[in-house]
């Protein structure tokens, strides 16, 4: 299984998100980026939390950031990309995969499908940010609300699907494993999210293990090593 | 500083203080000191000390929790004789074992030249030392945990939940202690310096084996941080001594300093706009003994104090025209608060409910003392 860390990048800046409500600051890229580098994290996902409120500028800027990145761990990139000329911003950029969360919520799947012949199937991930109340619900970036998960299309096109538990994120633990029977995906095609950092209370009712962890926030609010936390397991 | 619906984050977290449950946090924190206890073969932390009202509470918390401490301590060659008194007397008062690094001086002055030069700042190379040192000494000497007291970036300016729990992290040494200036952008190109000196400036590298051997706690993640009220008590509890502060009613944060509330104060102002006494009448209003329109007020009466920088630009060995160069060039949004002599002020009257924490206080006689002995026996 593998661990990686999600990391939310906006104007310049990194932050950290609690239960999809607050925010707070986090700090400069690079330095996130170098230590993340340091713990040995087998990729690292870089978010760039758009709802309604993005601008091209805003995205250029973003992506000149990402262009300068100094980094030996695999990078993942989403957010704000939502048309195919915003797609070929990223064919320059030291990007494995792109990550595509509202492109999932369109009627056509045209934007998924030339990800997928410019870069590789291998290459496109879908990000699922949900949260399990009386029902679930699912997060549609671009109309900035929850909705049914009747709405989601193209899961066939991305090869992996992050599943982000937007009511636990930013805590130890507690991730809602019932999202893999709600949404009857295979949770060997899944990367979670959101409330995983303590894999002792979050793992111990799985019927099948994720193909990979993804921690937020927290994986930097302590010295970290990735051997280190597989030990504990 | 970041807000949320018209409340800043410093304020959001502080406010999780009246929430949190701190029985059950304090039986946490009885965990980690029993597992450092079972791991430690001689010492069970490491407390790192500069000599101030915190480290004196640190140092009785830790030993109320029955731990054998090692007491480390970096000189930063800015110790008034107040600071020496209080730090030898932190050893003696609690017998406890230390270790003090005194850095070499030349590469000390030059790392704080090029400190200055680069990034406005004169503290930096110390910060360094002290966030470094005594991870080093943990390190090497297998000792399990270092116990920190307050954590700033959730204490100050909420930049963490208290339940994130935040501990001791390369990482977060450099983006919140340095400012995200680590040893080697410091040094850069411009320091004349051997970097063979440089070993505890930087942080140990070995990651892998220091996440395994070694945590970083923060007392204030266990108890309800209140740094007014506690070092207030030190006084009277452990023969504290504090400081009488111009520019300040505090009289013990980093009392002892020749230069935290002069030089280093005027760079912070130069460089972010505000001053020291911002954070103090900040932390007052959050903890109800000052309303905003008293903090305002006070923060007014203290902040257009001025500064005399000669003594730092004298120990620093830089001439008169290098003064003048800084000043024209670095200190241009300060000048109305720069003094090239000795400045006197009156007392400034603070409300009852402030001033009942605010112990008599001394004055230095003497400043910017490199080896002090601090106690007489």
């Amino acid at each position: 299984m593998r661990l990686g860390s999600i990391v939310l990048f906006k104007n310049g800046y990194c932050y950290q998100s609690y239960g999809w409500n607050l925010l707070r600051p986090l700090g400069k890229l690079q330095n996130v980026i170098t230590h993340l580098d340091k713990y040995l994290v087998d990729d690292i996902t870089i978010i760039r939390p758009i709802r309604d409120n993005d601008n091209q500028i805003q995205l250029l800027s973003d992506l000149n950031e990402i262009k300068n990145i100094k980094c030996s761990t695999p990078i993942s990139f989403g957010g704000g990309i939502r048309n195919i000329e915003q797609l070929n911003l990223l064919r320059d950029l030291p990007l494995e995969r792109l990550v595509f969360s509202s492109a999932l919520f369109n009627k056509e799947s045209s934007l998924l499908k030339t990800a997928k012949n410019l870069f590789g199937k291998q290459a496109v991930i879908g990000l699922i940010p949900f949260k399990i109340r009386s029902k679930l619900q699912v997060f549609n970036c671009q109309k900035n609300s929850f909705v049914s998960s009747d709405e989601i299309n193209h899961l066939e096109i991305v090869d992996e699907i992050i599943l982000y538990d937007c009511s636990n994120e930013g805590s130890q633990s507690g991730f809602n494993s019932d999202i893999f029977n709600l949404l009857n995906i295979d949770p060997k095609r899944c990367v979670i999210s959101g409330g995983v950092a303590n894999l002792f209370n979050s793992f111990k009712n799985y019927n099948k293990t994720p193909k990979a962890l993804a921690i937020e926030n927290s994986i930097l609010h302590r010295e970290f090593s990735k051997s280190n936390y597989y030990e504990k397991l | 500083m970041t807000y949320d619906n018209q409340k800043c984050l410093g304020c959001i977290t502080h406010n999780e203080k009246y929430n949190l449950d701190w029985n059950n946090r304090y039986i946490f924190l009885k965990e980690e000191v029993n597992k450092a206890k079972n791991k430690s073969q001689t010492y069970d932390c490491v407390v790192p000390v500069i000599g101030d009202a915190e480290d004196y509470f640190v140092v009785q918390e830790v030993l109320k929790l029955g731990m054998n401490p090692l007491i480390v301590s970096v000189n930063s060659y800015f110790n008034n004789d107040i600071g020496w008194t209080n730090l030898h007397n932190l050893i003696t008062h609690f017998d406890v074992d230390s270790w003090f690094y005194n850095p070499e001086k030349q590469t000390y002055q030059e790392l704080i030249r090029t400190s200055l030069r680069k990034y406005n700042h004169m503290y930096l190379p110390w910060i360094q030392l002290h966030t470094s040192f005594p991870v080093h000494v943990a390190n090497e000497k297998s000792i399990p945990l270092i116990v920190w007291g307050g954590n700033q970036s959730v204490e100050q300016v909420g930049k963490f939940s208290h339940n994130d729990c935040v501990e001791m992290s390369s990482w977060s040494r450099v983006e919140h202690d340095l400012f995200g200036k680590d040893t080697a952008n410091l040094i850069g190109n411009g320091a004349q310096v051997d970097e063979r000196k440089l070993n505890y400036y930087y942080y140990p590298n070995n990651l892998k084996t220091l996440s395994r051997k070694v945590k970083g706690i923060y007392l204030s993640n266990y108890l309800p941080w209140d740094p007014l009220k506690q070092n207030h008590s030190m006084v009277s509890k452990h023969g504290f001594k504090s400081e009488a502060n111009p520019y300040s009613f505090d009289p013990y944060e980093r009392a002892g300093s020749s230069i935290y509330y002069y030089i280093h104060d005027l760079l912070k102002y130069q460089r972010l706009g505000y001053r020291k006494i911002s954070d103090h009448c900040t932390r007052e209003i959050r903890h109800g003994r000052l309303t905003k329109k008293e903090g305002i007020e006070i923060k007014n009466k203290f902040n257009y104090r001025k500064v005399n920088i000669n003594p730092f630009f004298n120990w620093l060995n830089v001439t008169k025209s290098g003064v003048d160069w800084f000043v024209k060039h670095r200190l241009n949004k300060s000048f109305d608060l720069i003094s090239y002599n000795k400045v006197d002020f009156e007392k400034i009257i603070i409300p009852k409910k402030l001033d009942e924490l605010i112990s008599d206080s001394s004055k230095p006689k003497s400043e910017f003392i490199s080896y002090g002995k601090g106690i007489k026996i």
